[in-house]
C-alpha cells in the first residue's frame, strides 16, 4: 500500500486536532512545503480573509495578487470553478484571447519565478466553494506529480475540517439546535414531514415543531425563506 | 508503487488512453479492481443530466441491478441521501449502523448479491451538484481504511471524464 497513504493518515490526526482556520491551513501548508512549494492561499467562505503561507520571497506578490482581485480574472482560477481536477498553471500560459490585465498577471508571475503552480477548487455539500493554490515548484514534474495526488487530498480534507470549525459558529450564532438544523436539511432535500420523521426516528409532531422554531430562529416568514437563510448563512 | 503519486500516475495512463465514457469507466474499474474491489458506480444524484436515472454505470452485479429497479430503490436509497450531506467518504457498514432498520434493506439486497462492503466517494461539484461514486468488495475485510484515498482519486478522474460532452465523432 503507497507509504503515502500512512502520510495522509498522519496528517489527518493532526488535522483534526487544530483548533482554528490557521492553524489547519498552516499544518496543510507544512506538508505540501515538504514537496518543495514555495506558497499555499487558500480563499473560502469560512475564512473573514485568505488565508496564505509562503517563504517570504514572494509574500509581497501574494499580498498584491489578493490586492488587485487576481483571482477573479486568472485564467486557471477561472477554468478551476468549472472543473473538479486541479488546474496547472502552465496549462493557461498566454492564449490569444486574454486581456492585457490577465498578461500583466502571468508577467508578474514569471518576474517572481512562480510559474509552477496549480488551482484546486473545492465544492462543498453546503453549496460553498474555495479556491486554494500552490506555487513555486523546484521542478516541473514533481510539482505537477505531488499536487495532483497527495496535494488534491490535503486539500480537501482541510476544507472539509475548515467548514465543520465554522459550522458551530454558525449555529451558535442563530440558535439553530442540531435537530432543527437535520430538520431543515431534510426539508431542503424535497422530504416531507412524515418522511423526516422515519428518517430521524422522531414523532411528525415534533418535525412540525422543529421547523417552526428554525423559522422563527431564523426570522423568516416561510419554510422556503428558512431553507434559503439557512443555505446562505452556511447552517445547511 | 510506493506513493500516491505513483498510484496517481498510473491511474493517469490508464485513463489517459480512454477515448469514450465507457473506456473510462472500463479503466476506473480495473483500477478499483486492483484494489479489490470490483464492482463499481458513477450515480449523479443532484444537478446533472443524469440525477433521475438509477446510474449513469454501473458494473455492480446484473441481480443487484434488477433488484434495484424492482424495488424502486431510487426514491429511498438512504446512500444518495447521504451524499447529499457530507463530502466525506463512507462505508456501508457505517452508514446502515445508524438507520432504522426498516431502511436497511438496500444493503441486505447488496449482500445477498455478493457485495459485502462498499465505499462511497461523494463528489460535490459547482452549483450543488452532487454524485455518488460507489466501490463494493465481494469481501468486507478488503474494504480496508488505505484504500479510501485511492479510490478517491480514482473517483474524481472518473467524474471528471463523466463530465465532459462526449466527443464530436465529426471532429
Amino acid at each position: 500500500m503507497p507509504s503515502q497513504a500512512t502520510d495522509l493518515r498522519d496528517f489527518l490526526d493532526c488535522l483534526q486536532r487544530t483548533p482554528s482556520p490557521a492553524a489547519a491551513f498552516a499544518h496543510l501548508y507544512r506538508t505540501v512545503a515538504r514537496h518543495g512549494l514555495r506558497g499555499a492561499v487558500y480563499t473560502g467562505t469560512y475564512t473573514r480573509k485568505p488565508l496564505f503561507h509562503d517563504d517570504r520571497s514572494v509574500s509581497t506578490w501574494i499580498r498584491h495578487y489578493l490586492e488587485q482581485g487576481y483571482l477573479d480574472i486568472d485564467p486557471p482560477s477561472i477554468e478551476a470553478r468549472k472543473t473538479h481536477l486541479p488546474q496547472p498553471w502552465i496549462a493557461h500560459q498566454d492564449a490569444p484571447h486574454y486581456t492585457e490585465q490577465q498578461r500583466r498577471i502571468y508577467q508578474e508571475i514569471q518576474e517572481f519565478g512562480l510559474e509552477l503552480g496549480t488551482d484546486i477548487i473545492i465544492n462543498d455539500p453546503a453549496g460553498e466553494s474555495a479556491l486554494c493554490f500552490y506555487y513555486g515548484a523546484e521542478h516541473r514534474d514533481a510539482h505537477s506529480l505531488h499536487i495532483t495526488g497527495l496535494t488534491y487530498l490535503t486539500t480537501h480534507y482541510t476544507h472539509e475540517h475548515i467548514r465543520q470549525l465554522y459550522k458551530p459558529a454558525a449555529l451558535v450564532a442563530h440558535e439553530i439546535s442540531a435537530r432543527e438544523r437535520d430538520c431543515l436539511a431534510w426539508l431542503s432535500e424535497g422530504l416531507n414531514a412524515a418522511e423526516i420523521a422515519e428518517r430521524l426516528a422522531i414523532r411528525e409532531r415534533t418535525v412540525h415543531f422543529h421547523l417552526s422554531n428554525a423559522r422563527r430562529k431564523l426570522k423568516a416568514s416561510s419554510l422556503p425563506q428558512a431553507i434559503a437563510k439557512a443555505i446562505r448563512h452556511s447552517i445547511l | 508503487m510506493n506513493t500516491l503519486t505513483d498510484f496517481y500516475t498510473s491511474l493517469d495512463s490508464l485513463f489517459r488512453s480512454a477515448k469514450t465514457r465507457t473506456e473510462a469507466f472500463a479503466a476506473a474499474n480495473r483500477a478499483a479492481e486492483h484494489l479489490g474491489f470490483p464492482h463499481v458506480i458513477h450515480a449523479p444524484v443532484r444537478n446533472h443530466p443524469n440525477a433521475a436515472q438509477n446510474w449513469a454505470a454501473t458494473s455492480y452485479p446484473d441481480d443487484w441491478q434488477r433488484l434495484y429497479a424492482e424495488k424502486r430503490y431510487l426514491e429511498r436509497n438512504p446512500i444518495r441521501r447521504h451524499t447529499l450531506i457530507t463530502s466525506q467518504p463512507f462505508r456501508w457498514s457505517t452508514l446502515e449502523q445508524n438507520l432504522p432498520i426498516e431502511q436497511r434493506e438496500l444493503f441486505h439486497d447488496c449482500r445477498s448479491t455478493g457485495m459485502a462492503e462498499g465505499i462511497v466517494v461523494p463528489v460535490h461539484g459547482p452549483w450543488g451538484q452532487a454524485i455518488a461514486i460507489g466501490f463494493a468488495c465481494q469481501d468486507a475485510d478488503a474494504a480496508d481504511e488505505r484504500s479510501v484515498p485511492l479510490l478517491q482519486l480514482i473517483a474524481l478522474r472518473l467524474h471528471h471524464l463523466f463530465d465532459q460532452p462526449p466527443p464530436n465523432p465529426s471532429a
